[in-house]
């Protein structure tokens, strides 16, 4: 079992917020962590379509997301929100699938407008499933570089990109700690 | 018909302009529109404590009513911490539960950052719909890079004409709520 589970709520191929949770999936195994990566683009479109929340796709990733010690979340923002597939998977999972969990939410956007949509929409969403949530990181489109081995080309983002992860993994420790 | 602009920043002139710029452009689509601008540094609004509103100094009952008076309202707000003013909650803490009931509530905000760009979206509004005031499809939100730094004017064009179109809107909706059946 997977201790990391990073969702991504992009239903884009080839999509900027996917390639900076890679990045993060890269960083936190350099750490010596197991990370799962989980997309949108897993679920059947019917499924989330019509809300099956039997469906064994949905059902397998509930489990992976109950049973990880951290999770990272990350979302393009669509009209000031999350992306709605996201908010669809997420509606059939389980209420509390993230409690005591630690998490980190991730958003990429197309100006620093939208930055509050991390505060207003997507941590809400992630505390009302009972996740611990982390200040979280937002990026906009011109600090990344999809082709790039290091996707996040901005230094300031980078170096907020270093610390968030750094109190993500201490969280997840600590978290731990108090479980055992 | 009257509109009230409340300016809700204690220290500044760029909020106070920026309200004061949608009050004139409303008094501009329609001469007969009667305008106020309340500016809370000209006031001595009293902590809100849950009595009632006579239990207050005469400042804060005087602009109470000079809000329950209005027609129509426009709120301005710099942002501090992501958020409206203290001293602006401060005062709607002091309006009944339905103070905006078919009125048209419009916002404007200035701030150091388009970062805070979607607290008018997600907080302010929030906020004037629990007073079940109606409010406008237009917002304005003004950097502060926007103002001349001498005159405290407002210098982008752009930022005028959202104003205008702001003041355009609230005023055709509070028309629709005065003149239905």
């Amino acid at each position: 079992m997977s201790e990391i589970v990073i969702l991504s709520g992009s239903p884009s191929e080839n999509s900027r917020s996917e390639k900076v949770l890679r990045y993060l999936g890269e960083r936190l195994e350099q750490q010596q962590f197991s990370v799962t990566h989980i997309s949108v683009k897993d679920v059947p479109a019917e499924d989330l379509m019509f809300g099956n929340f039997k469906s064994p796709d949905v059902i397998r990733i509930a489990e992976q997301v109950g049973q990880a010690k951290g999770v990272i979340v990350g979302t393009p923002v669509y009209k000031a929100a999350y992306s709605g597939v996201l908010k669809a998977l997420i509606d059939i999972m389980p209420q509390d699938i993230l409690e005591d969990t630690p998490v980190l939410p991730v958003m990429t956007g197309g100006s620093m407008s939208h930055l509050l949509a991390l505060e207003y929409a997507l941590k809400p969403l992630l505390a009302t499933l009972k996740g611990v949530n982390l200040k979280g990181l937002y990026y906009m489109d011109s600090q990344l570089d999809k082709s790039a081995e290091q996707p996040i080309v901005d230094e300031d983002a980078f170096l907020r990109t270093e610390k968030q992860l750094d109190y993500f993994i201490r969280k997840v420790g600590r978290e731990q700690a108090t479980r055992v | 018909m009257k509109l009230v602009g409340v300016s809700g920043a204690l220290a500044g002139d760029k909020t106070s302009v920026a309200v004061g710029s949608v009050l004139a452009a409303a008094r501009h689509i329609d001469p007969r529109i009667e305008i106020e601008l309340i500016d809370l540094r000209d006031y001595e609004i009293e902590f809100a404590a849950g009595l009632p509103l006579a239990a207050y100094n005469e400042d804060t009952w005087n602009v109470v009513k000079k809000i329950q008076s209005a027609d129509f309202l426009v709120f301005g707000t710099p942002i501090y911490q992501a958020s409206l003013t203290g001293a602006l909650k401060n005062l709607f803490d002091h309006l009944p539960e339905h103070a905006f009931r078919n009125k048209v509530t419009g916002m404007v905000a200035t701030g150091l950052t388009e970062k805070h760009f979607l607290v008018l979206e997600y907080h302010l509004g929030s906020i004037l719909s629990y007073f079940k005031g109606l409010i406008p499809t237009d917002n304005v939100f003004i950097l502060n890079d926007n103002f001349d730094p001498e005159t405290d004017e407002i210098m982008d064009k752009r930022i005028m004409e959202r104003i205008r179109k702001l003041a355009e809107e609230m005023i055709q909706l509070q028309n629709g709520i005065l003149n239905r059946d």
